[in-house]
């Protein structure tokens, strides 16, 4: 299911019955409903970035019919009854920076914003753990636990612009994941509105039965709203060691992960870039590298030279030849490591130590601190570089897949294939556990009209979405599935899994009004 | 008894007679796969009639994934078994209770302990990566072995604590740590057993939890003996700082020879909250007690007590069913 693309100037002032709507909205929400114009568009997408491409052409998904903003669980249960007995769809909305669409109001209906409910409610010091409504954005999160000498540990590139309520319905992942999980590792329980106007808490231990909070998260929004959470937290990290290391080959780079995690070391952040990536990530502000030798500082400057001409080439591909830059991509041959330990300075330091070791021991070339230190810095700033990508005409989109280790190389692989023909493509490899790793995967591409702009943007996804699960991997391993990956969903899901997951949104939404279309369920029930 | 097998061709030609048995209204199934269990339960469903199902014949271990450290074991091998064949390629299971030493792996996985152990970081995760399972509509549940994914809700967390709710656990691939190079056993001498617990309860901040843990008394005084396996720089440096939170709590390295307890005696296994951990510890520290599963979530104290109280639960009682899981097992069958 895709939605319906309308015109901007095609939104207009609300009829009557939106106006109505609004005003019973309004009751519910202390005032706070919206139905005009400017409101609806600017809700009417997140950041998939189809969605993104069309705004540039004066096109946006259609709009929710009206958009309001409670302030508090028992607000929700009456707006959740309330839509039950009218059968209108709900949205959940935190702060739009979703990437598959899934706070687009695919079937109309109210997009419910959840951002009024954004207190850190209460922080337990000694249990390093904290309880705080899901509308609060993750950078003021983040400021607040400062506060209390504490972190959450979780940065996504988004954490500017994305809710903690949105972290958990869509399992994200942080770049420290390496050490500290992703949030569903995170959660120790959970507040949540479900479906049927029920406000349950669940999670937490001691348990004396399932854990029902982790059926909760990655739901997205179609089994109930998530409210509050309780999460554990760690000290503010003391220390900050930095470490890149140059590979010949990303397999060598992959294999020197898989072991420093094996040997039981844990980097807050592991990011092997395969050779283009390398060049990319090497280029963004000029790092100052340190050379240790001249082998190195050769390396380096070959590193930095090639970098204007890949960015010449990146252009040309995006006027439409990917398979001649990706043939170009396939000549360079350096791969980038970056490692970044925390915590305190012994601990920090002696695992640097240990994996360096690992690292030589698989032809790995210290490239010291300046690298991973200028990744750091600069590790915000690649989602907002997309832009330039739109206002050329062209469409830029990432894919992140996981794999076992024994599966992680042949995804690349296969990914890389299905997608040179069609677009430009590079990847590295992070979000590492002892049995795998995540593989994201950047693509541009764009054609001669919008609409085979359109066409190879599916495309794209398509043959890269195939090859990768065709090669093991699953379907998302932190963006979520949102209505565009839903039949991929499906698919890996299988059968039982389906049913399974129907079943549990019978239990939890028995309407069908929450989020239709997502993760492919209840678009027809709504 | 009288044995019939069902005169339908599809069972005729899927079920061998040793694998389904009549018994009046009820059937027996021991099938010897999750194909075959779920063909058994499609034929009692559209019947009507009730199954009891033996797992007797799910009991292999699979071979080690060295490269992502995997290994898949049926449901009724035996979590003793699955360790001894993960040692041999230098991996483990993780630091287990003595009681989850001896379940089975579905045992272990459905029940309370939820096949949850501690990993580095002092927090827990489940061992294991995917599972297989029977649901109790006939149909095959096969999760998809990834270290971690964004899609949707973890089905997998409708069967593990759940008990047989949903479905029958058939197989599951667990996830293996390499073995520790480095044991390091530091004994600290405490002025009260409730110490322990705060002792412990600070290591979380400063990532220096023990794999295991044992609180006795010796000589009169309770003495804690810490164990750190991984290694060898980590596990002294986590010992070391055991013993400097100890010193902030008035608390010694105890210079005595701490003998180990007897695990044999250990059998009540509880889930204990860490708030709840101090008066546990001081009604267990006569008898010794056995610290598992150590997290920043929770302890498994292991003791030879009845203990009951806010913040204790025990885990071998069977788990409770959430009305979740009922009402999506009656969906499951067409019955919501």
């Amino acid at each position: 299911m895709q939605p319906d693309f309308v015109r901007i100037a095609s939104v207009i002032e609300p009829d009557a019955s939106q106006r109505a709507l609004v005003a019973d909205l309004a009751k519910l929400c202390d005032g706070r409903a919206t139905a005009a114009p400017q409101d609806r568009i600017a809700y009417a997408r997140d950041l998939w970035p189809k969605a993104t491409y069309f705004a540039g052409l004066g096109k946006v998904p259609r709009p929710p019919d009206a958009i309001c903003w409670p302030a508090d669980e028992a607000q929700l249960g009456k707006l959740v009854a309330y839509a039950r007995e009218r059968h209108i769809p709900l949205i959940p909305y935190g702060a739009g920076s979703g990437v598959c669409g899934g706070a687009i109001a695919l079937t109309g209906g109210v997009t419910v914003d959840l951002k009024r409910m954004d207190k850190l409610l209460e922080v337990d010091r000694a249990a390093l753990r904290f309880t705080c409504q899901a509308g609060i954005i993750g950078e003021n999160l983040e400021r607040e636990l400062a506060t209390h000498g504490l972190s959450l540990g979780h940065f996504p590139s988004s954490i500017y612009c994305s809710t903690l309520g949105g972290w958990l319905a869509a399992r994200s992942a942080g770049q420290c994941s390496t050490k500290y999980g992703k949030i569903e590792d995170m959660c120790a329980s959970l507040t949540a509105v479900l479906g049927t106007g029920e406000i349950v808490k669940v999670g937490g231990r001691p348990a004396r039965g399932a854990d029902l909070a982790q059926l909760l998260i990655g739901s997205e929004g179609t089994l109930g709203f998530i409210t509050q959470a309780s999460l554990y937290a760690v000290p503010a990290p003391a220390e900050l060691v930095y470490r890149a290391v140059r590979f010949r080959t990303l397999e060598s780079g992959a294999e020197a992960i898989r072991r420093i995690l094996r040997d039981g070391l844990r980097p807050a952040v592991v990011r092997l870039y395969d050779p283009f990536d390398t060049v990319i990530a090497g280029k963004g502000g000029k790092p100052h590298f340190e050379a240790t030798d001249s082998q190195h500082r050769d390396s380096i400057q070959v590193i930095q030279e090639r970098a204007p001409l890949a960015a010449r080439l990146a252009i040309r591909a995006a006027l439409g030849r990917p398979a001649a830059l990706n043939h170009i991509a396939d000549l360079l041959r350096e791969c980038l490591l970056v490692l970044v330990f925390e915590g305190d300075g012994e601990l920090a330091s002696a695992e640097d130590e240990q994996a360096l070791i690992l690292c030589r021991e698989l032809g790995g070339v210290d490239l010291g601190a300046s690298p991973a230190r200028h990744w750091m810095e600069q590790r915000y700033a690649v989602s907002y570089k997309q832009s330039k990508m739109f206002a050329a005409g062209a469409f830029a989109d990432t894919m992140e897949v996981a794999a076992t280790w024994d599966r992680v190389l042949p995804v690349y692989r296969a990914v890389r294939k299905a997608v040179a023909p069609l677009g430009f493509i590079m990847a590295h490899l992070s979000h590492a556990y002892v049995e795998g790793c995540s593989l994201y995967f950047t693509f541009s591409a764009t054609a001669a009209s919008p609409e085979a702009c359109a066409e190879r943007y599916d495309a794209l996804w398509r043959e890269a979405l195939g090859a990768a699960m065709g090669a093991g991997a699953t379907v998302s391993h932190h963006h979520g599935i949102g209505f565009w990956k839903a039949a991929r969903l499906h698919e890996e899901l299988g059968s039982a899994g389906v049913h399974a997951l129907q079943a549990l949104k019978r239990t939890c939404d028995p309407d069908g009004i929450l989020n239709p279309g997502k993760l492919g369920l209840g678009a027809e029930a709504a | 008894m009288a044995q019939a097998r069902p005169s339908t061709a599809e069972f005729n030609a899927f079920l061998a007679p040793d694998e389904f048995r009549e018994r009046g209204e009820e059937v027996e199934l021991t099938p010897a796969s999750a194909g075959r269990l779920a063909l058994g339960l499609r034929w009692a469903n559209s019947r009507g009639r009730k199954a009891h199902v033996s797992r007797a014949r799910f009991a292999s271990v699979g071979q080690v994934d060295i490269t992502s450290c995997l290994i898949r074991a049926e449901a009724e091998a035996k979590v003793s078994q699955v360790e001894a064949v993960l040692e041999r390629s230098q991996l483990t299971l993780g630091p287990l209770s003595p009681c989850t030493r001896g379940l089975s792996v579905a045992g272990w996985l459905s029940g309370r302990r939820m096949g949850m152990r501690s990993v580095p970081g002092g927090r827990l995760e489940s061992a294991a990566l995917a599972l297989e399972a029977v649901l109790w509509s006939g149909e095959v549940y096969r999760s998809h072995a990834t270290p971690r994914s964004a899609t949707g809700p973890d089905l997998d967390f409708a069967l593990l604590g759940a008990g047989d709710a949903v479905g029958l656990i058939t197989s599951a691939v667990l996830r293996g740590f390499p073995r520790p190079t480095t044991e390091d056993r530091t004994s600290i001498a405490l002025g009260a057993a409730a110490q322990a617990a705060q002792v412990l309860r600070d290591l979380i901040g400063h990532e220096a939890l023990p794999a295991r843990a044992e609180l006795s008394l010796h000589e009169g005084r309770p003495v804690l003996s810490a164990v750190f396996e991984n290694l060898a720089f980590r596990a002294h440096r986590d010992a070391g700082r055991l013993r400097a939170v100890a010193a902030l709590h008035g608390a010694a390295e105890s210079k005595h020879a701490v003998p180990k307890l007897d695990e044999a005696r250990l059998l009540r296994e509880f889930e204990v909250a860490w708030d709840a951990l101090p008066a546990v510890l001081e009604l267990c520290a006569p008898a010794g007690a056995g610290l598992y599963r150590l997290a920043r979530e929770s302890v498994v104290v292991c003791s030879a007590l009845e203990l009951e109280g806010d913040g204790v639960v025990p885990l071998d009682a069977p788990p409770e069913s959430p009305g979740w899981l009922t009402q999506m097992a009656a969906s499951l069958r067409g019955e919501g």
